[in-house]
């Protein structure tokens, strides 16, 4: 019956910090409009440089002005018309000067010289163009390749027609459905690579700003002396508990509805345009997006809460955060490795070290199948180091937290942890 | 009645904060527990409030161990203030007392109610960072009161107050010493102590070196003085029977007595011998010590013996 009470105090307790946790953060006018702005900053920092760099590259539209040498050769003639047939101005002329000058009052880009060795050299004041001169060069490349299998009596048309590429499509397996679809092969390896991608720099980011602002929180209360009032009135644990919780609800709340946004983005332009993603975005990467974030936010909030225990300032917990850092930046540097790759060794093992498995399970989720008993040894092993970290966090919070004036030492740390 | 037995703490292995630490508390006094900084005040008062467990020794409240329920009894004044800077006072206050357990109406009244008794209704909407020192100092103190508290813990509340402000709040922790609460005074200004305490804890180098009220240990370590202020020549005041010695300034002479001195009969022996010497006594007053000079005799003889202790290993 006491106990009982008591317990009731304590979660009690745990709330009430974890509500004002939640509200701190969620109502200040900054985090509004970061929830609200930020997916438009995104698709603005996705879509503008993709949109200048198409303009910059893509001119198959318009047609574009050219200048030839005409030197009486064949060679001469059968590019100039090949170049024809496939929608060039061409401007025809048998004085090199007259051209030089055409380039200079911009009335043709540019013009092809024949060389003493059979081929064509292209001369231009604006030789960085690069569809202008692959496009020519494939032209040119024609035209020579035809003249010599020509003049080995083959007949061009039929060498480039058992010449031409086969594809290989490449089909996805599962073993949930008997069906083996489609993934078509063109673009789907990018997009294979760039939804893990997006998925683990969303758990990477949401870790890293919300795990700090846990840190910085437990650094401000400690060098602000209210934690003396704060442990008067609540246990040590449900401090640290309460913050962790507290900011991952705020956390998840954000990231939720910048999720929301990018789906109806999605939706949109799909219908707009047509396009839709080849990779199967399916509920359940969104419920294991949900669950491993969840996870990883607890494990390195509990982290940060002890390194900000630990520290004096907030540069101070900047230099001990280093090695949870470092367990983040491992993962984004292996990704394409392991989404290409999701069963080999290194993947597995990333995949259930907890440090690293929140995001490394996910592209490897995304990726393909991942047996059962791994889901389920990753998912036991982050739970019982979250239980870990948070129990040695909370003692860490304990006696750090009312040290001031002095430097952590690892030293001190086995002292710490001895501590009833 | 807070009690605690017994009780040490050590930090590491060298360092031992609090050594066989016991006292009580009675409901309805105001104990001093005084020392200079570094004495163990700090972490008695933490092991108090369960921030931190004691290696050793009990700390019973009515009898019983703390509970975590008990946390809710207490209220805590720090010696270092802080609050939220950038949150609004009614905020910071109301998060405080829902941590006690207070509920959101029974806190709302009670805020009102404080804040008007220290004049500060208008802050309640307020940034805690636009607050004045003294006020901010107000404002922690509501919240150590605001859940009615049965112990009350003030370390160094009266620094960095005007006077006025300093009445105010000596007002108010009388009027909590007459609701019957505990109230557990840390200090090491030793006037400040004089001023409110009825009984005195002292610590020194984490021991207990004193412990008593006011009246019993004034008594207990009266040096034996009495300052005699008289017009004319006092050089007689050193012949007069009973006196050691005699410190002379300006008119007003300090004198040193004898263990077994009765100040009312030396009060007529100087009167008789001052008639004679044509001198007129103006002021006559027996020298009470202060807690000062009780704190520097004591201390000092306890960092002797240390000394003496250093040299014997």
């Amino acid at each position: 019956m006491r106990r009982e009470r008591r317990n009731k105090a304590m979660k009690s307790k745990l709330s009430t910090v974890l509500a004002y946790e939640f509200k701190k953060i969620v109502c200040k006018k900054s985090f509004i409009i970061v929830t609200i702005l930020g997916p438009f900053l995104m698709a603005a920092l996705i879509l503008i440089p993709s949109l200048s760099s198409l303009s910059s590259v893509d001119r198959s539209g318009e047609t574009i002005s050219i200048g030839i040498l005409s030197d009486g050769n064949n060679l001469t003639y059968a590019v100039r018309d090949s170049l024809a047939a496939s929608g060039w101005n061409i401007v025809d002329k048998s004085d090199e000067e007259s051209l030089k000058s055409a380039v200079f009052n911009k009335s043709i880009e540019g013009y092809l010289v024949r060389d003493g060795k059979g081929s064509f050299g292209y001369y231009s004041d604006d030789t960085g163009d690069l569809y202008v001169h692959s496009a020519l060069e494939n032209v040119v490349s024609n035209v020579i390749i035809s003249d010599r299998l020509a003049k080995q009596g083959l007949d061009p048309q039929m060498v480039f027609s058992m010449m031409e590429a086969t594809s290989l499509p490449s089909y996805k397996l599962s073993q949930k459905e008997n069906s083996a679809e489609e993934s078509d092969s063109e673009g789907s390896y990018l997009v294979k690579l760039l939804v893990p991608l997006f998925f683990a720099m969303t758990i990477y980011m949401a870790i890293l700003l919300y795990g700090q602002s846990i840190g910085r929180s437990v650094v401000s209360e400690k060098s602000s002396k209210i934690v003396d009032v704060l442990l008067s009135s609540v246990r040590p644990d449900d401090l640290l508990m309460g913050k962790i919780f507290g900011v991952a609800l705020s956390g998840v709340l954000q990231f939720s509805i910048w999720i929301g946004f990018a789906l109806v983005g999605v939706s949109l332009f799909s219908k707009f345009t047509g396009f839709t993603i080849p990779v199967q975005l399916s509920p359940l990467n969104f419920v294991y997006l949900g669950v491993f974030f969840l996870l990883g936010f607890l494990l390195f909030g509990a982290c940060y809460g002890a390194v900000g225990a630990a520290s004096e300032d907030e540069q101070h917990m900047g230099q001990l955060s280093y090695p949870f850092l470092l367990c983040l930046i491992v993962p984004i540097c292996f990704i394409s490795s392991i989404s290409s790759n999701p069963n080999s060794a290194l993947a597995v093992f990333l995949s259930l070290f907890p440090f690293t498995s929140p995001m490394v399970m996910l592209t490897r989720l995304v990726g393909g199948q991942v047996p059962i008993w791994q889901l389920a040894i990753s998912s036991v092993l982050l739970v019982g180091s979250i239980y870990l970290v948070m129990k040695l966090a909370a003692k860490i919070f304990r006696v750090g937290i009312l040290l001031t004036g002095k430097n952590f030492k690892f030293a001190d740390m086995k002292s710490w942890l001895m501590e009833k | 009645m807070l009690q605690l037995k017994n009780v040490s703490k050590s930090y590491g292995k060298d360092f031992r904060a609090v050594n066989d630490l016991s006292f009580t508390a009675e409901e309805g006094a105001v104990v001093g527990v005084i020392g200079p900084n570094g004495a163990g005040k700090s972490t008695t008062i933490r092991m108090i409030m369960d921030i931190i467990k004691p290696d050793s020794g009990t700390i019973t409240l009515d009898g019983k161990p703390f509970t975590a329920e008990d946390k809710d009894k207490i209220g805590y004044l720090p010696e270092e203030r802080g609050l939220y800077k950038k949150e609004k006072v009614c905020d910071v206050l109301r998060y405080l007392a829902a941590l006690k357990g207070v509920s959101k109406a029974d806190a709302d009244a009670r805020i009102d109610k404080w804040l008007a008794r220290f004049d500060l209704s208008e802050w309640k909407d307020k940034k805690i960072e636009s607050l004045s020192k003294g006020m901010a100092q107000k404002i922690q103190f509501i919240s150590t009161v605001l859940h009615d508290p049965k112990i009350v813990f003030l370390d160094e509340p009266f620094s960095g107050l005007d006077p006025v402000s300093s009445d105010e709040l000596l007002a108010v922790i009388k009027e909590l010493k007459q609701e019957g609460r505990i109230i557990l005074f840390s200090t090491h200004v030793m006037e400040v102590a004089e001023r409110i305490c009825d009984h005195i804890i002292m610590l020194n180098h984490g021991q207990k070196i004193l412990d008593g009220n006011l009246a019993q240990i004034r008594k207990e370590y009266g040096n034996n003085s009495v300052t005699v202020e008289c017009e004319g020549d006092g050089s007689f005041l050193k012949d007069i029977a009973g006196v050691k010695s005699v410190q002379e300034s300006g008119s007003e002479y300090t004198l040193t007595l004898q263990n077994d001195v009765n100040e009312k009969d030396l009060f007529a022996a100087i009167a008789v011998k001052a008639k004679e010497n044509n001198c007129t006594v103006s002021r006559y007053m027996v020298n009470e010590p202060s807690l000062h000079a009780v704190f520097v005799s004591i201390a000092g003889k306890e960092s002797l013996s240390e000394d003496a202790q250093g040299e014997e290993k």
